[in-house]
């Protein structure tokens, strides 16, 4: 029950909102904190009962799909619980005083309480079909604060390039769900990845395809990575939590998760890996080129998620519990420097490297801060971005195949790190000679608790690292289901682990050193490498493709009505032939039986003016000719005994004569609008629907499928409806209420008429 | 006569459809009216033709020659709904050439004046 509480606080929070207005909830911003609050309980009540196993509930869903929302803690879950509700808690401290001065407070912090609900469940779901839904509010949720300043174009195709590719990866995991679902007969996660060594190894193949575009999308990995630096839009909270520390690593748990399903398989070693190894250095030697912080880190988070998923591709228990570590590694110091560019933001009013400067004298705290951050993304002693770095190396190291060559491309990833890290905290902490005025030198303490307490715990764990020993080996024992010791140290000896931190920091020296002289050079590489801007390419793609559409939509809803009517004349006309000839044709032999003089001459005069209609250019002879094709009917109604609809007939058709020629009067000849081509295209169409209804009445003529209800009436008429005249009683009597919905019917168009004829529209705007 | 009848009914829808797919729109109205008459015309012969028939009774309750009376008032609805659909047309008709000067139907694709 609990696991639905974590979630359901937060999703249910945000109703709360009714009764404060804007000011009064930013006035008592620190009640935003509570779920949050209330969820890092529920983990420390986890911490002691996962102790003695997982936590399971079941929920009942759709039955007849076999589909039960399952909710399952185990260490790994908690693991990743407890990181998005420790930073969520900093985060929504800073976010609760960083968004005062925006519009929008409200919204802001409903869209970010989803997300956080979102994200817990994505961790604790324990079925593929919850985790799938789960998954893809994190991408709506992303897309609407990536677009919270809506206001502005770049937000707006930010977040849509960002949902675009993540709901595109979305698709691809959806039909992954399903069809592990449908192999393995249930959705449970647990079920699903006992399935490994049933599965046929064709369709694992595309599973495997499946779930990794998924998760690439998610986490940023090469060629998807694009979207991520545009997402740095969002506010800078949004940042902090979503783009670097939760959303993002969605990707990478799922690939955890399907570690031991799939670990196995060449093809996981090599995409993962060689994906990983490009993002990691795509991320970090772009990162070299940004002048805006923001993008800066965007960059290396790019980075960081490569490192990641190359660990998790090597796929060694060294490299899995490096994986684990490193994500905890920059998750910690990734958010802080986060919310420190944020804090130095609203102090410099700018984030644009070259402009701030000086910082040390200003606000030292800031400074302290951002450099312990800063040597934890370096791998720098004494934080735990060493400890990190250090596993990593050692993992690489002792990994077969291609790994000792990722080794190599490591060093300079991190050298690249190193390298920024250094350049950071000279352009930001020592005077450079500009200084602008700044706004206000005081940073808020609610904005400054989240960074600090982050490199309080990274410079814990740093120093004392073997506290988190046997968490991680819990952590690995499940996801590798087997047991497994580690040890973390600080202190690894003199060996060439340590000999390649060592050259990696050299290396950042140097860079820095050189600085002036490998720039241009480095520019150079990387103007010629990137000549493709993604981000353009996609956004052009997205382009095309509405064009398309449009074009595509013009040609079916064109909006010329007498293409339309043709295709539903053709189709109708098809279908009536086809039943014909499925059933049979039926040609009668004429009887002269009802036939009298009368009706052969008056069918005769209609077949004529019915051609004088259609070719007549005159007005005055086609109305004319139509009345009389009315009274004709008429004449034939009266012949065949239907009195009253010969009377009906004439009335209705000599009002609707008069109408024609009042209207007519006012308006123009008419015009030949078509050309011979058309007109002969039309009368063809025009003479094979005439056909076609032809012999669908005398084939009707032949079905008589029900007993005609009429002999009620009949028998009826005289002594229920008291009326001699059946068809009267009918219209009266039996079915008044149609004959009320009739009158209605006029009533409406009566009324519409006189309206539309008496109200002037107002010429100006209509041309 | 039914034969017969079904010819008049194929013509007149012939002639209908072929008023319909015109531009003109007075001539669309045409169409619809001539549609209309016939589709009662199909009614009326699916009740079986009669020759001299009449839905009538008399003062006992007997009757002579009984055509089939529900066609017949189903019919007569068609035709006063039909006339209040073609009057409204007529004067919608009227309004629009008012305002926008024009008989061509391919003038009103656009939702926007041009």
């Amino acid at each position: 029950m609990l696991t639905m509480l974590s979630i359901g606080i937060l999703a249910i929070f945000p109703l709360l909102f009714i009764l404060f207005d804007e000011e009064q909830l930013k006035k008592h911003r620190y009640v935003l904190l509570l779920p949050l609050l209330v969820n890092i309980l529920a983990g420390t009540i986890w911490f002691f009962q996962l102790q003695t196993g997982p936590i399971e509930h079941h929920f009942q869903w759709i039955t007849i799909l076999n589909i039960e929302t399952i909710f399952r803690v185990d260490w790994f879950s908690w693991y990743f619980f407890m990181l998005i509700n420790v930073i969520g808690l900093m985060v929504f401290l800073y976010a609760s005083a960083y968004m005062k001065s925006y519009d929008g407070y409200k919204r802001f912090f409903t869209f970010l309480y989803i997300f956080t609900a979102a994200m817990n469940g994505i961790v604790l779901a324990g079925d593929l079909i919850t985790l799938f839904v789960f998954w893809e509010l994190t991408s709506i949720c992303s897309f609407l604060l990536i677009g919270f300043n809506h206001r502005e174009a770049n937000s707006r195709n930010a977040s849509l390039t960002a949902l675009l590719i993540t709901a595109a990866g979305g698709l691809a995991l959806l039909t992954a769900v399903i069809w592990l679902g449908n192999l393995a007969g249930s959705y449970d996660i647990q079920k699903v990845l006992n399935l490994s060594n049933a599965l046929h190894r064709d369709s694992l193949i595309i599973i495997f395809i499946l779930i990794i575009i998924g998760a690439f999308t998610k986490s940023a990995q090469f060629p998807f990575h694009f979207w991520l630096p545009g997402a740095m839009q969002a506010p800078t909270p949004v940042s902090a939590f979503l783009h670097s520390a939760t959303m993002v690593k969605a990707g990478i748990y799922l690939l955890f998760r399907f570690t031991p399903m799939m670990g196995e398989m060449v093809h996981w070693y090599y995409v993962l890996s060689l994906t990983g190894v490009i993002t990691m250095l795509l991320g970090s030697f772009s990162a070299l080129f940004q002048s805006d912080l923001k993008k800066i880190l965007a960059y290396t988070t790019i980075s960081a998620l490569g490192t990641i998923v190359m660990l998790i591709g090597i796929d060694t228990k060294m490299s899995i519990k490096a994986a684990l570590v490193f994500l905890l590694v920059h998750a910690l110091y990734k958010a802080s420097l986060f919310m420190l560019t944020g804090v130095i933001d609203k102090i410099k009013g700018t984030r644009e490297l070259k402009e701030i400067g000086n910082l040390w004298k200003s606000n030292p705290v800031i400074c302290i801060v951002a450099i312990l951050s800063l040597l934890s993304m370096a791998g720098l002693p004494p934080m735990l971005g060493f400890i990190g770095k250090e596993v990593m190396y050692d993992a690489k190291f002792q990994a077969p195949g291609i790994a000792r060559l990722m080794l190599l491309l490591s060093v300079i990833s991190n050298a690249f790190m190193v390298f920024i890290s250094i350049k950071l905290m000279v352009l930001l902490f020592l005077p450079n000679g500009n200084q602008p005025s700044s706004h206000s030198s005081k940073s808020k303490p609610a904005m400054m608790a989240g960074p600090v307490a982050f490199t309080i715990i990274a410079f814990v764990f740093g120093l004392a690292p073997y506290s988190l020993s046997d968490f991680f080996g819990n952590i690995l024992s499940q996801i590798t289901f087997t047991p497994v010791q580690i040890q973390l140290k600080m202190w690894h000896g003199f060996n060439v682990v340590f000999v390649l931190s060592l050259a990696t920091i050299l290396l950042g020296l140097l860079l820095w050193i050189f600085e002036n002289r490998i720039t241009g050079l480095f520019l150079k590489i990387y103007r010629n490498l990137f000549t493709i801007n993604l981000t353009h390419s996609f956004q052009h793609i997205i382009q095309y493709f509405l064009k398309f559409t449009k074009i595509q939509t013009n040609r079916i809803q064109h909006g010329v009505h007498r293409y339309y009517l043709m295709i539903i004349f053709l189709f109708s006309i098809a279908y009536i032939w086809w039943k014909l000839l499925m059933t049979g044709l039926y040609v009668p032999t004429f009887n002269t039986e009802n036939v009298s003089l009368l009706t052969v001459v008056v069918t005769s005069i209609m077949l004529l003016t019915v051609g004088l209609i259609v070719t007549t250019r005159s007005r005055v002879v086609a109305v004319v000719a139509l009345a009389l094709i009315g009274y004709g009917i008429a004449l034939l109604f009266m012949t065949y005994g239907a009195i009253d609809l010969a009377i009906t007939q004439i009335i209705a058709d000599t009002l609707t004569m008069i109408i024609f020629v009042i209207v007519l009067q006012k308006l123009p000849r008419f015009a030949r609008l078509s050309s011979k081509r058309s007109r002969m295209r039309d009368a063809l169409i025009a003479l094979s629907v005439g056909l076609s209804i032809t012999l669908l009445i005398l084939k009707a003529d032949m079905v008589n499928i029900h007993q005609p209800v009429s002999d009620y009436f009949v028998e009826n008429s005289l002594t229920k409806g008291k009326g001699q005249n059946i068809v009267n009683v009918i219209l009266v009597d039996f079915r008044s209420l149609d004959t009320l919905g009739e009158i209605t019917v006029l009533a409406v168009a009566a009324i519409g008429i006189a309206t539309m004829l008496s109200f002037t529209l107002n010429k100006k705007s209509h041309g | 006569m039914e034969l017969i009848l079904a010819i008049l009914i194929g013509v007149l829808f012939a002639a209908g459809t072929y008023l319909l797919l015109r531009r003109s729109i007075v001539k669309l109205v045409m169409g619809i009216v001539l549609i209309s008459y016939a589709t009662n015309l199909i009614l009326f012969n699916a009740s079986g033709l009669v020759q001299n028939g009449l839905a009538f009774l008399n003062k006992d309750g007997s009757y002579d020659k009984m055509t089939d009376p529900l066609p017949q008032a189903l019919i007569l609805t068609a035709i006063v709904i039909g006339f209040g659909l073609t009057a409204f047309l007529l004067a919608l008709k009227y309004k629009f050439f008012k305002i926008t000067g024009t008989d061509d139907l391919d003038q009103l694709k656009e939702t926007d004046a041009s």
